[in-house]
């Protein structure tokens, strides 16, 4: 595995295997990241091309003395999904109906005992920030300072909105179906 | 220490993270803590799972170094602040501008010429002279017959306000002496000197009987590289016949080395032709009509097609080979194993491949004696 150091250094200069390596090296869990935190595949792939021809572009947006090339990566992706959002503000269904209706669908798979759609269903009940947050604290390993650095929130909202969503995900785990709806 | 209130601990107890230590002992010692903490840990579980179930490695964004604008490559990539990118735009524009206008006003350098000698039949030579004065003297030839050859030399001094400086002189032979002694010989002989006007005909006696006739133009190509059009016409009339970066096919297969060639006549003048020769190929004497030993090609365009002793040759030329409608008939002959280096006497006295020599001379008798 290349380092940050070098890969970003063949990357200004343009050498297309860098970034090639690069991509390998980051692509599929950014994917999954992005999945989860936009909340759609399509929607998660175009912001994936757009994040990384961007550093493609503008390399020199990345200071390795603050921070990993990952964590840029994440910055920029992170960034780039909240303009999406904001672009579509107006054409969005509203998240509350989506997000309750996502805790009944995770209710109802995890009492069939499919519990990986359970799992999607119950990340979709939850908050945007929240999912993000959780997704990159279990599957990124971040610490608390670098989410509130990628995130750009106050370290306390880190450790806040991690308690919220894993709770969320647990009364989601425990529930059974047909009772203890949330918000009905 | 109610279990209720230490949910952001648990999660951050959870996560490695510092919490205080009243909170750390009470989940220590808490049953429903630890059930919660187990909890967590199970929704860690799911969402690995979840993600590699869902991991795959998505298509390459499409990048070529093209996406990336010159800008940005000089401010990030060699890390120099944009403003100082935009100053050194403004100083290489500034002096690509003085260099263009420099090349502008710089006097031209080439005169492109042709000369022939006013004598039926012998055809013209041409050629591009550089304003260099006395040590770019060029050595030319102009042949009738066997016992009459025409030697010459022209200098150009400068090109100034479209009037070239030059020096011609020629003189007869009936041989032609070694490169040595004809070189004095043609030096001994007057020169006309003169400011000449590109376009316009300028007579040269020949020491020893007869006159040359010269026209010539300045080089103007944009690039300063003088081009051929003058001595090998673009569109060549009806009765001129001409080759122009001829490439040729013997069958199949390609062969190179003719150099471009041009010969000028009228149907109710001498019968002119022309020769081209290669050392990997022979050489070919081309005419517009019927003369000894020759057979009949067409002529389309740019290509002349004929057939001798069963084998295709196809000449390809730069641009039209003839005028007149299309395709029409021209004579061709071909001798495969005619070698300059063994024919031509001046060949061995050190002087280029260019010149008429007597064998060629002979073929152009040929033509001469073309059956009307």
């Amino acid at each position: 595995m290349a380092d940050d150091k070098s890969l970003w250094k063949g990357i200004c200069a343009g050498e297309q295997l860098a970034f090639e390596v690069f991509f390998r090296e980051f692509a599929p869990r950014l994917r999954g990241f992005l999945h989860v935190y936009s909340g759609g595949e399509l929607e998660a792939d175009d912001i994936l091309q757009e994040t990384f021809l961007q550093i493609w572009r503008r390399p020199s947006g990345y200071d390795p003395e603050r921070g990993t090339l990952r964590q840029y990566l994440y910055g920029i992706a992170r960034k780039r999904v909240a303009q999406k959002r904001r672009e579509s503000a107006h054409m969005t269904v509203p998240r509350d109906f989506d997000r309750r209706n996502a805790a009944h669908l995770a209710i109802d798979r995890r009492a069939n005992g499919d519990l990986s759609v359970a799992m999607r269903e119950g990340l979709m009940h939850l908050d945007s920030n929240e999912r993000a947050l959780l997704w990159l604290r279990e599957l990124e390993g971040y610490s608390y300072a670098e989410l509130a650095e990628i995130l750009q929130v106050p370290l306390g909202t880190v450790k806040s909105r991690l308690f919220a969503a894993r709770e969320s995900l647990r009364r989601i785990w425990k529930c059974k179906p047909g009772v203890n709806r949330e918000g009905e | 220490m109610e279990c209720n209130t230490l949910g952001p601990s648990i999660s951050a107890l959870y996560d490695g993270e510092e919490v205080p230590v009243e909170a750390a002992q009470h989940i220590a010692s808490c049953a429903n803590c630890r059930e919660t903490l187990r909890e967590y840990a199970q929704i860690a579980v799911e969402l690995r799972l979840l993600e590699a179930n869902q991991l795959k490695m998505p298509a390459l964004p499409r990048i070529t170094r093209k996406t990336r604008s010159l800008v940005s490559i000089l401010t990030q990539k060699m890390r120099v602040p944009r403003f100082v990118a935009a100053i050194c735009a403004v100083v290489i524009a500034l002096l690509a501008g003085a260099w263009a206008h420099t090349r502008a006003q710089a006097p031209a350098e080439w005169f492109e010429y042709k000369i022939d000698s006013g004598i039926r039949g012998s055809g013209s030579v041409g050629g591009v002279a550089r304003a260099c004065g006395p040590k770019c003297q060029l050595q030319f030839r102009v042949s009738s017959d066997p016992q009459h050859h025409i030697v010459g030399m022209l200098e150009v001094q400068k090109i100034e306000d479209n009037r070239v400086y030059l020096a011609l002189r020629a003189k007869a032979f009936a041989s032609i002496p070694n490169a040595k002694q004809l070189a004095d010989e043609i030096r001994d002989a007057p020169a006309v000197r003169c400011a000449y006007k590109p376009g316009d005909t300028l007579r040269v006696p020949v020491t020893g009987g007869g006159e040359l006739q010269m026209k010539g133009v300045i080089a103007t190509s944009p690039d300063g590289v003088p081009g051929w059009g003058f001595v090998i016409p673009a569109e060549p009339g009806e009765n001129e016949v001409a080759l122009r970066e001829p490439v040729l096919i013997r069958d199949d297969t390609a062969i190179g080395g003719y150099r471009p060639g041009f010969a000028g006549g009228t149907a109710a003048g001498a019968n002119s032709g022309f020769f081209r020769y290669s050392a990997r190929g022979g050489l070919f004497a081309f005419g517009l009509k019927p003369f000894h030993g020759s057979v009949q090609g067409i002529v389309n365009y740019g290509q002349v097609r004929f057939t001798i002793n069963g084998t295709k040759y196809t000449f390809f030329s730069g641009s039209r080979i003839t005028g007149g409608t299309q395709p029409r008939p021209v004579w061709v002959l071909y001798l495969p194993h005619y070698r300059l280096s063994q024919h031509d006497r001046t060949k061995k006295d050190g002087t280029d491949e260019s010149g008429v020599t007597s064998d060629i001379a002979a073929v152009l008798a040929r033509m001469r004696a073309i059956k009307r």
